[in-house]
């Protein structure tokens, strides 16, 4: 055996971490506990979150809120029909400096720990492509100098789904790029006048830091040292392939609906996920359910549908439910004499 | 990986063993119970042998031992897929799957203490499952064993034998009705018979040299019966010869020679089993005396009388016979008995189920009267059924005759070459089927090589 799995106290410390953080976001979005989860597993995880939901549900608020609670270097990024890619990346200035004039790097708003680009889906094409090489590889590259973002680094994207008009849907490839697409659900009545009674003006409470960079790094090696068992990255390995139509695996309502499946990033970020997820369950090893609870925000907004299915008024995490029913956890069935 | 939950997986290991055993075992169980069932079926209808029960018979139980076996062997799980299944059952959150992969000895405690927490959940043995796989078939056997004997006559094994015996016994039934065969010899062969049939019932080989050796057995006791008619016949012919030369001062001599003739006729007699047949008072003993003509006439006569039915009767059974011969000696007695045909004198018998003769068709002489639809009587007692292949006759049922017939050929109706022809409209034709010898012929006759070499065909076409 060369893997020992994670201490118990170990695994307590990094819930430790993560109940400061979750904590403190609770009391900011009242009665949004599971999406509050899926973004704290994502961070984690460091994986960026796309947040897909209604104005005013709160999605600045939480990157806000995530930004000051982590100390981290926090930029916002309205996005905006007009945008330019270098109005992200930074660009090159010509300066004057002893007598002479050079073009000089001036870094943008990207050239931080904690982006928030919201409503991402209003820049067009060529800026949201901006950011694809500083998402996936962390690190920009303006007239052929690169240049490493910092570290941790995180974009925390919004989107509003029904504004169309003026808005550019998220190419597959940026979209790949999120670890997480999550929907921010409506609150209830209950929440509502929680809201109205504990808050003047819908202000949230003051925040103050409460991970420093190196209890988040003391945090993300936790989380990478939890164990992955060769049967939750095999069910992972199978699931991603289930989500091919061309695949055996596929279950059949599934391959009338689906018209391009995941990624192997996507399998990827399952597993990472599930670290998160089971550290935050208090696990020292990923469990089929972790990689379950996981599975609609990591794969849905992978999924590219038919036309068909949309008519049908089929939704990518319905097809994603389809797919992880159909899944058998283990890959060789107990025996049916078996109870 | 700490002691219990090793413990937990070698159960499972051995329930998931014994599981895959007894599934094969019991799917292959019911699929022998459902043949077995089957063929008792067909046994039960007639169509194949009966096979008896036997001990030998539980060795069957070796195939579904090995299949059971097999399955155990070839879809036993891997040691990893058992620990995910029981991690995954006993919602343990993937600490036993994790704790045969690495080292987990801090997590030690918690593990044992949800293994034990979750032992209700552990997998059990369906054994319900498992008997209503087999119930059915089981159930099944057993009802077509507890079920009667079929109404029908049970001929099993090799039916060309069955049939065979089966004539044979008509035959040997037919035999002693007529009389025409010593009754010991027929009480033997009939009970060979029967015994050979019983055989054939039960499952037991009956072969084809048994069967031979019974048709051989009653075809030398019919020439031995028709070889004694015929020197019963020759013997009364020299005997009347002999008494018609000597007139009726014979002498001494003659006396004595015709006191040889008659002892040599009554042996004969004896041999053919005519004395048996003779009216009551007609005495043979006193026929033998010397010089009583009007017994030893009214002795002949009755002898001739005699051997003349058994003759016929010997021509009207089934099987191999010298027809020739036999008619040969019809002619002789006729003649003796001054019959019509014959060429000796004396009064037409009465009697007996041939033409002119009182039997069912009554006409005068060999002139027959034929039941057919100009009768106006009743003829559906005299219809011939025909029985399907293979079925024998039921038991209140009674040969009369069998005789072959041409086999029936089914005709097929002409299709034309774009389908079927509308049947009535004219197109429609029927047509047998042709041996492949004959549609050689068929074809060269049409062939284009035929035309050309020969015009005169042309124009028939």
């Amino acid at each position: 055996m060369n893997t020992t799995l994670l201490a118990p106290d170990r695994i307590a410390r990094g819930r430790e971490l993560l109940a400061r953080v979750r904590d403190p976001l609770n009391s900011v979005l009242l009665g949004q506990g599971p999406m509050l989860d899926l973004v704290l597993i994502a961070l984690s995880a460091r994986g960026h979150v796309l947040l897909e939901g209604l104005p005013g549900l709160g999605k600045t608020e939480l990157v806000k809120a995530l930004g000051k609670l982590l100390a981290l270097q926090f930029r916002r990024v309205q996005f905006t029909p007009d945008l330019l890619p270098s109005d992200i990346t930074g660009g090159l200035v010509l300066e004057e400096a002893a007598g002479r004039r050079t073009f000089t790097f001036r870094p943008g708003p990207i050239f931080a720990n904690l982006v928030l680009a919201d409503e991402i889906n209003r820049a067009s094409p060529k800026t949201q492509s901006a950011m694809l090489e500083a998402m996936q590889e962390r690190r920009v590259t303006v007239f052929g100098e690169t240049h490493p973002l910092p570290a941790p680094f995180f974009v925390l994207a919004t989107q509003n789904p029904i504004e169309l008009e003026g808005t550019y849907p998220l190419p597959e490839a940026q979209l790949d790029r999120f670890l997480f697409k999550v929907d921010v659900q409506n609150v209830g009545a209950d929440v509502l006048a929680r809201i109205l009674r504990e808050r003047r003006r819908g202000e949230p409470p003051e925040l103050a830091a409460v991970m420093s960079a190196t209890e988040m790094s003391e945090l993300f090696s936790v989380v990478d040292a939890v164990y992955l068992p060769d049967a939750v990255a095999d069910f992972i390995g199978r699931l991603v392939e289930a989500t091919h139509p061309t695949s055996n695996l596929c279950p059949e309502r599934a391959r009338a609906a689906i018209r391009f499946g995941a990624s192997p990033r996507a399998a990827i970020a399952l597993a990472e996920a599930g670290r998160a997820a089971a550290l935050l369950a208090g696990r020292p090893n990923v469990d089929f359910a972790d990689v379950e609870a996981i599975a609609v925000p990591a794969l849905a907004h992978r999924l590219v549908l038919q036309h068909t299915a949309r008519l049908e008024g089929l939704t990518p995490p319905q097809v994603v439910r389809l797919v992880v029913d159909a899944t058998p956890k283990v890959s060789k069935p107990l025996p049916k004499e078996l109870t | 990986m700490n002691a219990v939950a090793t413990a937990k997986l070698s159960r499972l290991r051995r329930r998931v063993h014994g599981a895959l055993f007894l599934g094969g075992f019991a799917e292959a169980t019911a699929v022998i119970l459902s043949i077995a069932a089957a063929y008792l079926v067909g046994s039960r209808l007639g169509a194949w042998p009966n096979v008896p029960l036997h001990p030998l018979w539980a060795t069957v139980l070796v195939v579904p031992c090995a299949i059971g076996g097999w399955r155990a062997w070839r879809w036993a799980l891997p040691p990893m897929t058992q620990a995910a299944h029981l991690d995954h059952r006993l919602q343990l959150g993937g600490l036993l799957v994790s704790a045969t992969e690495a080292d987990a000895t801090a997590w030690d405690a918690a593990l044992t203490s949800r293994l034990h927490a979750a032992q209700a959940r552990f997998p059990r043995l369906d054994l319900g499952a498992l008997l209503r796989r087999v119930a059915l078939p089981a159930a099944l056997f057993a009802g077509v064993c507890l079920l009667p004997q079929g109404t029908r006559t049970k001929v099993q094994g090799n039916r060309s034998i069955a049939q065979a015996l089966v004539d044979l016994e008509v035959t040997i039934e037919l035999a002693k009705q007529e009389g025409v065969l010593p009754e010991e010899k027929l009480d033997e062969l009939g009970r060979r018979t029967a015994e050979l049939q019983e055989n054939t019932h039960n499952g037991r080989e009956a072969t084809w040299a048994d069967v031979d050796e019974l048709q051989a057995r009653l075809q030398q006791e019919r020439a031995l019966q028709q070889d004694a008619l015929a020197k019963t016949a020759h013997a009364l012919r020299a005997l009347k010869e002999s008494q018609r030369n000597a007139g009726p001062q014979s002498k001494s001599g003659a006396a004595a020679d015709q006191q040889s003739q008659m002892q040599e006729l009554l042996q004969h007699a004896a041999a053919a089993g005519l004395l048996d047949k003779l009216p009551p008072n007609v005495d043979p003993s006193r026929s033998a005396k010397a010089g009583d003509a009007e017994a030893f006439e009214q002795l002949a006569q009755a002898l001739a009388e005699a051997a003349l039915q058994q003759a016929q009767a010997q021509q009207g059974m089934p099987g191999e016979a010298n027809g020739e011969a036999l008619e040969d000696l019809a002619e002789v007695l006729r003649g003796m008995q001054g019959m019509p045909g014959g060429e000796g004198e004396g009064d037409p018998v009465a009697g007996g189920d041939f033409p002119g003769r009182g039997g069912v068709n009554r006409g005068p002489g060999h002139a027959t009267l034929e039941l057919n639809e100009n009768f106006d009587g009743d003829t559906s007692a005299m219809q011939a059924h025909k029985l399907p292949p293979g079925r024998v006759l039921p038991q209140d049922w009674e040969v009369m005759q069998s005789r072959r017939v041409d086999p029936e050929v089914a005709p097929q109706r002409n299709q034309g070459a774009g389908g079927a022809v509308a049947e009535g409209a004219g197109e429609a034709a029927w047509q047998r089927r042709l041996s492949p010898s004959h549609r050689a012929v068929v074809r060269d006759f049409f062939s284009s090589k035929r035309t050309a070499n020969d015009g005169s065909t042309e124009g028939k076409r």
